[in-house]
């Protein structure tokens, strides 16, 4: 079998592909967090991040050098849409350049293989682009639906747009806002049942990544049921709410740990456990005060 | 050939492994629940020691040592101790007999002062009220205990079960008492309770629980939490604002207490709230039932549309809806009637609920 003749070019064009094929690669770890349901990339764990830093690593730290960024990987999982446009930029880039190197290659496999790498990378960031632009329209769509009112739940114009929304983005990293407005609606107009359900799906929505989503959600769900009669079920919800922002500090809304506790001891006198209320009520006064969002 | 089917047979070993594996871990999880939900409740009486200690993100630690000793259902005193920002050791005892709470503590000013807490709403499991019958109630009603092991404490043979990620206890594999109880948070142990020691029928004197035995006080504050006895349910219509619906005692079971919360007193941060209370018990298992009102509720319940397995659901009695929910230390069955919300709580089987729901007329 014939060796590949390594000229010069073709050493330069394979060299390029590999760089430029690792800046693809992280341009696609970037922007994957974006088409997952806002949650969902913590689920992914471990092998996300082993990838994520094996691809991100060489760029990051030149990221962070020429930015004097202070956090790595700020973006994974967040990233503002120009960044990412720009990240994203780089993968045609590379895809044109594939190609081009495939025109000079004289080799005949690395020239097939060029040409198909190079084609590959074109179409799937086409195709990432495309999924982008959705995304990024979706996020434009919604900031103009909540615009509309300062208290968006208690707009009927805003509640119809959050359902619109969800059943036209469903995948939108604004799902689980777009819930909650319907979710505060429902509660607002005394649907307790309803505003229970939506605020289980709230929860599901933010998958593992329970702070402060799933406490939030528990929080609400809580209240619900408490309203519904349902006080055993509710006193479960306010405690696993409480048990999750216990002991965190990193940013996180305090306050549902302090009116959880609080709830609790209200529950717990009810339920005729005056022990336990002061214990839960000790604990709300010990939880800093904090703003709400 | 053969490697391939050598593959295919280790692979659905494998697999017939896994998932005997998690079978059996999801069923002894269930039964370390179930024996340590049985565990305090087939007590009468008993003595626990137990510490808290909780690890705060601002870097404070507290400790709390804590003795709870259970008479008879109702009656239970607690002494706790822990320390002051000046690092003294600081004791307050409580007693409760009946619908009373006793407790001597150290003032702001370093006095100690008598709080009198009256009219407590009788409760089911009352020897609940300490943080061993929390740890219970949470093992209890975790949607998805796990089995994660099984460790040595004190010697004893524990089960470790994970309540949620961040939350573990650790059950006596022989009584199913808690033993330890941990919740985390990153790598910090944020909160952990050491169950030290539980003594079944402990030797009690009637001195230990009289309230002079807590001690001589310079003050003492009375609060009042609005629960009012009454012989019969129509002592109360006048205070409450609407007639309770009346109900039917089941077979075997006898009316321990019965009475009104008085919607002119407010208790801790809650609005007044007009509701009637009837505590029933065969012995050892008990029924609350709570009527509260609700104009516009009608005879009918709101409609439960979940899907989740642990999420009340609807039952029908007679041709009306109501709400059952359940969890390893009984249930909760909640209707209306005549605009009244009655919840029935209960340390029994969700079909004793429902059995006694349709007695409701």
């Amino acid at each position: 079998m014939p060796m590949p003749r390594w000229t010069r070019a073709a050493l330069g064009v394979a060299f390029s592909g590999v760089v430029w094929g690792q800046a693809a690669l992280a341009a696609g770890v970037i922007m994957l967090p974006r088409y997952l349901v806002y949650g969902e990339a913590a689920t992914v764990g471990i092998a996300y991040r082993l990838v994520a830093w094996t691809a991100l690593a060489p760029w990051t730290v030149a990221d962070r050098v020429a930015t004097q960024a202070t956090e790595y990987f700020g973006r994974i999982g967040g990233g503002a849409p120009n960044t990412l446009l720009l990240t994203a930029l780089t993968a045609p880039l590379v895809g044109c350049l594939l190609v081009a190197g495939a025109l000079a290659c004289r080799g005949r496999r690395l020239r097939w293989g060029l040409w198909a790498l190079g084609t590959l990378v074109v179409v799937a960031t086409a195709a990432m682009t495309l999924q982008l632009a959705d995304s990024v329209q979706a996020e434009r769509e919604f900031f103009a639906l909540v615009s509309q009112s300062d208290t968006p739940h208690q707009s009927p114009l805003v509640v119809a747009g959050a359902e619109r929304f969800l059943a036209d983005h469903p995948y939108s990293r604004w799902r689980s806002e777009a819930i909650r407005i319907g979710a505060m609606a429902a509660e607002a107009s005394g649907d307790d049942a309803d505003a229970e359900r939506r605020w289980g799906v709230f929860g599901e929505s933010f998958a593992d990544q329970t702070v402060p989503g799933v406490a939030y959600a528990e929080y609400s769900r809580a209240r619900c049921w408490e309203r519904l009669g349902g006080s055993r079920k509710a006193a479960k919800h306010y405690r696993r709410a409480v048990s999750i922002v216990r002991g965190r500090s990193d940013g996180i809304q305090s306050w549902i740990g302090s009116d959880g506790a609080t709830a609790l001891a209200r529950t717990e006198l009810a339920q005729g456990r005056p022990l336990r209320a002061a214990n839960w009520m000790k604990r709300a006064n010990d939880i800093p005060a904090a703003s709400r969002d | 050939m053969a490697v391939g089917l050598a593959t295919v047979m280790v692979a659905s070993t494998a697999t017939a492994l896994v998932v005997t594996l998690a079978g059996t871990s999801s069923a002894s999880a269930d039964e370390a629940r179930m024996r340590c939900v049985r565990a305090l409740r087939t007590k009468r009486a008993w003595r626990a020691k137990y510490v808290e200690i909780e690890n705060g993100s601002d870097g404070t630690k507290s400790v709390v040592r804590t003795e709870v000793t259970v008479r008879q259902p109702g009656d239970y005193r607690v002494v706790v101790r822990e320390r002051d920002e000046r690092d003294r050791e600081v004791v307050s005892a409580t007693i409760r007999s009946g619908n009373t709470l006793y407790t001597r503590r150290i003032g702001e000013n370093g006095e100690p002062v008598l709080h009198i807490m009256k009219g407590v709403r009788p409760t089911l499991d009352v020897e609940m009220d300490n943080a061993l019958g929390e740890t219970v109630r949470s093992v209890a009603d975790a949607t998805s205990l796990r089995m994660a092991g099984s460790e040595r404490i004190r010697g004893r043979s524990a089960h470790k079960l994970e309540l949620a990620p961040n939350r573990f206890v650790w059950t006596d594999a022989q009584s199913g008492l808690p033993m330890r109880e941990s919740e985390v948070s990153g790598q910090t142990v944020v909160r952990e309770v050491s169950f030290d020691s539980f003594e079944a029928d402990p030797v009690v004197s009637d001195a230990d629980f009289a309230v002079a035995s807590l001690g001589s006080v310079e003050s003492t504050v009375v609060e009042d939490l609005g629960f009012r006895p009454v012989d019969s349910p129509s002592d109360a219509w006048g205070a409450l604002g609407f007639e309770p619906a009346i109900l039917t005692v089941p077979a075997g079971y006898a009316l321990v207490e019965q009475g009104y919360c008085d919607p002119q007193v407010s208790a801790g941060d809650r609005e007044p709230e007009a509701a009637f209370v009837t505590l029933l018990s065969d012995g050892t298992n008990s029924l609350l039932i709570t009527q509260t009102s609700r104009p516009g509720l009608g005879d009918t319940m709101y409609p439960i549309d979940s899907d989740e397995p642990d999420a009340p659901h609807e039952v029908d009695l007679g041709g009306r809806r109501a709400m059952l929910y359940g969890d390893a230390s009984g249930g909760q069955l909640t209707l209306a009637r005549r605009d009244i919300l009655i919840s029935v709580e209960g340390n029994v089987s969700s079909e004793a609920l429902i059995a006694f729901g349709n007695t409701i007329q």
